[in-house]
């Protein structure tokens, strides 16, 4: 099995280049020669790059690597190609947990953030498994029950803000979905996904055995509730933990995971490193556009992903039967 | 009886709620003589206050109804003919469809040039996201799971609200101004969304009341329907114009306040059965008394500040549409 693995070194340099044009563009376009020779002078010149540029594309690499990872594994789990963290809940309970978060303490300092999140990223996971006790995680219904409260959470959200006129500009800023003025404090926020990651790809072949179907993976020895819930925890602080310093941006976790299976197949040695790749690809590329498109104003990140994500949402609905 | 007595309840509690908002919560102190003298004196008696009843409160209670009264109707012929009881202008995405129309007219992007052009580009906008919904998510095929069309509805609406940012982004650049965009407010309505939205409310209302009977025997079986002579092409081709009308001119006015329409026909099913002949005019008045309702809330959870409209329904709406997925299921 060579070709995906070839496929993965691909993306990791298709990664790199993306990274590297995100470094030099912007509102003021640097040569990449520039960009290197100013990150290794580190004198006065290299503001823009070392404070601006950098921070904001380590986050948009770690986040979106996040998502599609979060992505991939709760569309292993589930089994169900129409699930994805936006589609459980997740971005929206943490979205709304931060919104609050906000609003009654003002003075909270950005870092309590993420953990914020992740409570309710937590919150909005556990509200659509009590949903939906007794029924199967299968199928349009599944789906549906996850977008009416995605639907519910957001309405609280946008309530919030809307009624507190007077606190919303913090608020916006974390919930626009958006990596504009992301510095290195919010790099510090992300540090956990170095150790998050890896735990994620650690599951493998527990994801392996449960594409095998229930029984399969039964017989063989995975123990099904425990790895479940093990492999959703990671997902939720996964996805949590990225909308807690970029605010809420939706269908990477969707589109990544599939994309990823197109070009690496089913196996998950491959296709949880490749998500990764592609989520980070998806949302250093975002960004890069959101910045350069109508320079020198800013598009949200997120608002591109969704005019990429919806309509690849459809297809896939096209597609699916079942 | 129990039809009459929930006619004649629904309307009693527009009327209260109609004249409770020309006078309650408001940033200047309005009394009930202002209220009255603005209401039948048109404030030519009764001083200032009666004047700024007459010249905003009126306007802004008489929008409020005729918007609950397309959004309603909209709801009701869409579940009608879809017999699909999610079926709703916020969730099958016609509502966020007709507020990308908007943004455009607005920001000047796609403005056509003729009195009528900001109705025409909400239309098209919802008729646009409608075609998408409907034709990906298998509308007419006879298997199609209900969830289909609302997990379409979805992405379609997730799709238009981004392209909506997007246009306000490109023009202003203000992330306030693009929530309230989003949100439907009757803070600024005046005499001429009135004057747009009352020809639009007495031709689809009067359209939808036209084709209730017909309605009636889709409900049945579109096999059935057929052989009892009801041509179904042309039927869901008059709906479809109706409710756009419907829904294009209420965001027109007001922009997108959501699930007025998915709301409305399924509390009076409850107490109704599915006699389209009565959900029709009963959807319109209870949309109505929920729009006037949320205009109240809306002033009052935050006053003197005023919260959109919009946002008070989705709060009442999105828990209603959690409930009825579980049914549905």
């Amino acid at each position: 099995m060579i070709r995906p693995r070839l496929r993965l070194w691909l993306l990791l340099g298709l990664l790199l280049l993306a990274t590297l044009v995100s470094l030099s563009a912007g509102t003021l376009w640097l040569t990449p020669q520039t960009v290197f020779e100013r990150l290794l002078a580190h004198d006065v010149l290299d503001f823009e790059v070392w404070n601006h540029r950098l921070p904001r594309s380590l986050i948009a690499i770690l986040a979106g690597a996040a998502f599609g990872l979060a992505g991939a594994i709760v569309q292993g789990v589930i089994r169900n190609p129409l699930a994805s963290p936006e589609i459980l809940g997740v971005t929206q309970g943490a979205g709304l947990a931060l919104t609050v978060a906000i609003i009654s303490w003002p003075h909270l300092p950005i870092t309590w953030l993420p953990l914020v999140a992740c409570l309710g990223g937590a919150g909005g996971a556990l509200l659509l498994a009590l949903y939906n006790t007794g029924v199967s995680f299968s199928g349009v219904r599944f789906a549906l029950s996850g977008v009416a409260i995605a639907v519910t959470l957001s309405s609280v959200t946008e309530f919030l803000i809307l009624s507190h006129p007077l606190d919303i500009n913090t608020a916006l800023l974390a919930l626009t979905g958006s990596l504009w003025s992301r510095n290195w404090h919010h790099v510090a926020m992300v540090l956990p996904f170095l150790v998050l990651i890896p735990v994620g790809l650690c599951l493998t072949k527990p994801l392996n055995l449960i594409a095998l179907g229930d029984e399969a993976a039964h017989s063989l020895g995975t123990a099904l509730s425990r790895t479940r819930w093990s492999a959703m925890a990671c997902a939720v602080l996964l996805t949590s933990l990225g909308v807690g310093v970029i605010g809420p941006i939706g269908f990477i976790g969707l589109v990544a995971p599939h994309m990823a299976r197109r070009l690496v197949g089913g196996h998950h040695q491959y296709l949880l490193p490749a998500a990764m790749l592609i989520g980070a690809l998806l949302l250093v590329l975002a960004d890069t556009l959101g910045r350069t498109l109508i320079a020198p104003s800013e598009i949200p990140a997120g608002v591109l992903t969704a005019v990429i994500g919806a309509p690849y949402f459809l297809w896939l609905l096209a597609r699916f039967r079942g | 009886m129990q039809r009459s007595f929930a006619a004649v309840g629904i309307l009693l509690s527009g009327a209260g709620l109609f004249w409770l908002s020309l006078y309650s919560w408001s940033p200047f102190t309005l009394t009930a003589t202002d209220a009255w003298n603005g209401l039948v004196h048109q404030g030519r008696v009764g001083g200032n206050m009666a004047y700024i009843v007459a010249q905003l409160r009126v306007p802004r209670a008489v929008c409020a109804a005729l918007v609950g009264a397309c959004l309603g109707l909209a709801g009701a012929l869409m579940q009608g003919i879809t017999r699909n009881r999610l079926a709703s202008p916020s969730l099958f995405g016609v509502t966020a469809g007709a507020a990308l129309g908007l943004a455009l007219f607005s920001t000047g992007l796609v403005a056509p040039p003729f009195a009528g052009g900001a109705l025409l580009m909400t239309c098209l906008g919802g008729a646009l996201a409608w075609f998408t919904v409907f034709s990906l998510g298998g509308a007419w095929s006879p298997t199609t799971a209900q969830g289909r069309l609302v997990l379409a509805g979805v992405a379609v609406a997730a799709l238009c609200a981004a392209l909506t940012r997007l246009t306000v982004i490109l023009v202003e650049a203000q992330a306030q101004s693009v929530l309230n965009w989003l949100a439907g407010s009757l803070a600024n309505v005046g005499a001429a969304q009135v004057q747009l939205l009352w020809p639009c409310t007495l031709i689809g209302g009067l359209w939808a009341l036209w084709c209730a009977p017909r309605l009636n025997l889709i409900n049945l079986g579109e096999d059935a329907a057929r052989s009892l002579g009801v041509g179904i092409a042309s039927l869901r081709l008059q709906v479809f114009v109706a409710s756009l009308l419907l829904v294009g001119a209420s965001v027109c006015a007001v922009g997108p306040i959501g699930f007025v329409g998915l709301i409305a026909p399924n509390i009076l099913r409850q107490f109704l059965g599915n006699d389209y002949r009565w959900l029709i005019p009963l959807s319109a008045t209870l949309g109505a008394v929920i729009v006037l309702g949320a205009d109240l809330l809306s002033r009052a959870v935050a006053f003197p500040v005023e919260t959109p409209a919009g946002v008070v329904t989705a709060l009442i709406g999105a828990p209603f549409f959690l409930f009825l997925a579980r049914r549905a299921l």
